[in-house]
C-alpha cells in the first residue's frame, strides 16, 4: 500500500523539468587564482623557486575542475498547492532537485508580508533532493508566493549558478469565521426558504391552532386541545421564508495596522455574514462604496458565496477613482424589505449619507463600525491633541446623528459576534418598512 | 523542525568561523618564524584582516584578507631563511581551509533561511583537495632535494605533463 507523502512525492517527480544552467566564477575560484598568481609573481620577484610551491594546490584545484565538465542543465519540479485558500490556511510547497554531478544544492524561499514559511521536511543525499515548506497566509489578497532561488555549486566549489523560479499566484480569501448566528425578522416576503415567519404556512415550526375547516387534513388535528374544546382543532405552521440581505462595504479608506485594518475587517465581516445566511439558502447581495461602486445583485447559492468572496477581492485594488454614492445602484440591487448591513470605519461623510438615503427608502439598517484605532498624534504635541479631540467630536456627532436616524451602531473590532446586534436592527424595523 | 534546523545552521556557522579564524591566524603565524618586523607588522595586518572578514561576513574583506595572508606567507618565506618550503606546505593547507571556511561565513553563502537540499559526501569532497596537498608537499619535497638529471626524470616530467593536459581539457 502506496501512503499518501509517497504518492505526492512520485507525483511531483514526474513534473521535473529541465532548467539550464549558467555558471559563473565563484569567489573560492577567484582566491585561488589570486593566491597562485600571487605565489609565481613572488617566486619571479624573489627568484625563489620554492615560492611556487603556495601556488601548486590552487593551480591542481582549477586545473582539475574544468568549465567543461560543469553539467548544462538541471531537472527541478515544485509545487504550490493548494492556490486558493482562506487566511491562516497552510499551502504546501514541495521542491525536487535532480542535480547529477553538482556538489550542492541549495534553495531559499522568498515569502510576502504577513506570511509565514517554515521548512516541513527535507531530504538530502537522495536523487532527487526534495524539500517542503509549509506556507501560511495571514492575510486576504491575491499574491505571489517566492521565487524559489535554487543554488548550484560545482566544480569543487569554483563554479555556482542561480536559478529563480517564480511560483503560481495564490489567492487568500478573508477568513469570515463565525460572525453571526442567522437570524432574520420575523416578516419576511413570501419566497421560500428557512426561516420561520409570522406568516402561517407549510413549515415545521408551530404557530398556533385554528377550528377545523374544509379541506384541512386529518393529520394537522390537535386531538388535545379538540379533546378539551370539544371541537376539532387542526394546527397552523409558520411559513418558513427566505430573507434579503445586502451587505455595503465602504471602503474608501483604510486605517489601522495590516492585518487588523478597517477594511481588513470590513471584508472578513462581509465574508462571514455572507457564508452564515448564504448557508441557511437566504439571498445575499453586496455593494462596494469608495472607489468605483460595485455590487452583486441578491442571489442565493454557492456560487454567490463564490461571487461574493471574488467581490470582496477586488476591494484593495480601488485607488482614489471615487464613483456613485447608493442613488445610483439599479433597484435590484436593492429589493423591497431587504435588511441592509453597512460596514464603514465612519472616518467620512459617505458612510453617514448612505445611511441616510438607505433609512429615507425604508430599509432595515444596522451600522457596523470597524474602526480601531485612532489617529497617532505626536506626543507632547498640543495641535495634534486637539486635533484628536476635534477627530473625535466629529465621529461623536455621527454617531448621534445615525442614533437621530434610528439606525443601530456596532463597534466591532473582528472577535465578537454581530448576531446580537443584528436581531436588535432588525427587530427596530419600523412596521412600514417591512415587506 | 524550523528550530531545530535553525539551530544545527547556527552551529555550523558558528564552527566554520572558529575553523576559518583558526586556519588564517595560523597562516599569519607562520611569520612569526621571520625575526624582520615589516614581514611581522604584514602578518599583524593579515590577521587583523582575517579576524575582521570572519566577523563582518563582507566579501571584499575576505578577498583582502586572503590577499594579505598569502602576501605575509610569501613575504616571510622571501625574506626570512628560517621559513622553507615545509612551511609553505602549511601555509598551503591553511590557506586552503582559509578560502573554502570564507565560503561559508561570508553573507550570500549564509543567507537566512536557505536550505541545502544536495551535498556530496564529504570523501568525494576532500579528494581534490588532498591530492592538491600531495602535489604540493611532491613539489616542496623536489625543491628542496638534490635532483640529477636523467632521461628517466624528463620522461617523467613529460608525463606528469600530458596528465595535467588531459585533466585539464578533458570534457562532458
Amino acid at each position: 500500500m502506496v501512503n499518501r507523502s509517497e504518492r505526492t512525492d512520485s507525483m511531483n517527480e514526474h513534473r521535473l523539468t529541465e532548467h539550464r544552467l549558467e555558471f559563473s566564477a565563484t569567489p573560492r575560484l577567484r582566491r585561488l587564482a589570486v593566491i597562485a598568481a600571487a605565489a609565481v609573481a613572488g617566486a619571479i620577484i624573489s627568484a625563489r623557486g620554492e615560492l611556487a610551491v603556495l601556488a601548486v594546490a590552487p593551480l591542481v584545484l582549477l586545473a582539475v575542475s574544468p568549465r567543461s565538465l560543469l553539467p548544462r542543465t538541471v531537472r527541478i519540479g515544485r509545487r504550490l498547492h493548494p492556490l486558493r485558500c482562506v487566511e491562516d490556511d497552510e499551502l504546501t510547497l514541495t521542491l525536487d532537485v535532480h542535480a547529477p554531478g553538482t556538489d550542492r544544492v541549495e534553495a531559499l524561499l522568498a515569502v510576502p508580508d504577513h506570511t509565514d514559511a517554515g521548512l516541513d521536511a527535507e531530504r538530502g543525499g537522495g536523487r532527487p533532493a526534495h524539500a517542503r515548506w509549509a506556507v501560511v497566509p495571514h492575510r486576504w489578497g491575491r499574491y505571489r508566493v517566492g521565487p524559489v532561488r535554487v543554488r548550484v555549486v560545482a566544480g569543487n566549489g569554483l563554479y555556482a549558478a542561480t536559478l529563480d523560479l517564480p511560483l503560481e499566484q495564490v489567492v487568500v480569501y478573508p477568513g469570515g469565521g463565525t460572525v453571526a448566528r442567522a437570524t432574520a425578522p420575523r416578516e419576511l416576503p413570501a419566497r421560500l426558504g428557512e426561516h420561520a415567519s409570522r406568516a402561517i404556512g407549510s413549515g415545521v415550526e408551530f404557530a398556533g391552532v385554528r377550528p377545523y375547516g374544509d379541506g384541512d387534513r386529518r393529520r394537522d388535528i390537535d386531538w388535545r386541545t379538540s379533546a378539551r374544546q370539544q371541537q376539532l382543532f387542526v394546527r397552523q405552521y409558520a411559513a418558513e421564508r427566505s430573507f434579503t440581505l445586502v451587505l455595503v462595504l465602504d471602503v474608501a479608506v483604510d486605517a489601522g495596522e495590516p492585518g487588523r485594518s478597517t477594511l481588513d475587517l470590513t471584508v472578513r465581516a462581509a465574508t462571514g455574514l455572507a457564508q452564515t445566511y448564504l448557508g441557511v439558502h437566504d439571498r445575499v447581495g453586496i455593494v462596494s462604496l469608495g472607489g468605483s461602486l460595485r455590487w452583486l445583485a441578491p442571489a442565493a447559492g454557492a456560487r454567490q458565496l463564490h461571487q461574493i468572496a471574488e467581490s470582496v477581492m477586488q476591494v484593495r485594488l480601488d485607488d482614489s477613482e471615487v464613483g456613485g454614492g447608493i442613488d445610483r445602484l439599479p433597484p435590484g440591487v436593492l429589493p423591497a424589505g431587504a435588511f441592509v448591513c453597512l460596514l464603514s470605519p465612519l472616518l467620512d461623510g459617505r458612510a453617514l449619507e448612505a445611511a441616510r438615503d438607505l433609512r429615507a427608502r425604508g430599509f432595515g439598517l444596522l451600522v457596523v463600525d470597524v474602526l480601531t484605532s485612532e489617529p497617532d498624534v505626536p506626543r507632547g504635541s498640543a495641535a495634534g491633541r486637539l486635533a484628536l479631540r476635534v477627530w473625535r467630536m466629529e465621529r461623536e456627532a455621527v454617531r448621534a446623528e445615525l442614533a437621530t436616524l434610528g439606525v443601530p451602531l456596532l463597534a466591532w473590532d473582528g472577535s465578537g459576534d454581530l448576531s446580537g446586534a443584528l436581531l436588535h436592527a432588525m427587530r427596530a424595523m419600523r412596521p412600514e418598512v417591512r415587506a | 523542525m524550523t528550530a531545530e534546523v535553525s539551530v544545527a545552521h547556527g552551529g555550523a556557522t558558528v564552527l566554520a568561523m572558529a575553523v576559518t579564524a583558526g586556519a588564517g591566524l595560523a597562516a599569519c603565524a607562520l611569520t612569526l618564524l621571520a625575526e624582520e618586523r615589516p614581514v611581522r607588522t604584514v602578518g599583524i595586518v593579515a590577521a587583523v584582516a582575517v579576524g575582521a572578514a570572519v566577523l563582518s561576513g563582507w566579501r571584499w574583506l575576505g578577498s583582502a584578507a586572503t590577499l594579505a595572508t598569502t602576501a605575509a606567507v610569501l613575504l616571510a618565506a622571501a625574506i626570512s631563511d628560517d621559513v622553507g618550503p615545509g612551511h609553505l606546505v602549511v601555509a598551503s593547507v591553511l590557506l586552503l581551509v582559509l578560502v573554502a571556511g570564507l565560503d561559508r561565513v561570508e553573507r550570500p553563502g549564509r543567507s537566512a533561511g536557505s536550505v541545502v537540499l544536495n551535498r556530496t559526501r564529504l570523501p568525494r569532497r576532500a579528494g581534490v583537495p588532498v591530492l592538491a596537498v600531495v602535489a604540493t608537499a611532491g613539489v616542496a619535497v623536489t625543491a628542496t632535494a638534490p635532483v640529477v638529471p636523467s632521461a628517466g626524470l624528463v620522461l617523467l616530467g613529460l608525463a606528469a605533463g600530458l596528465g595535467a593536459l588531459l585533466v585539464a581539457t578533458r570534457s562532458t
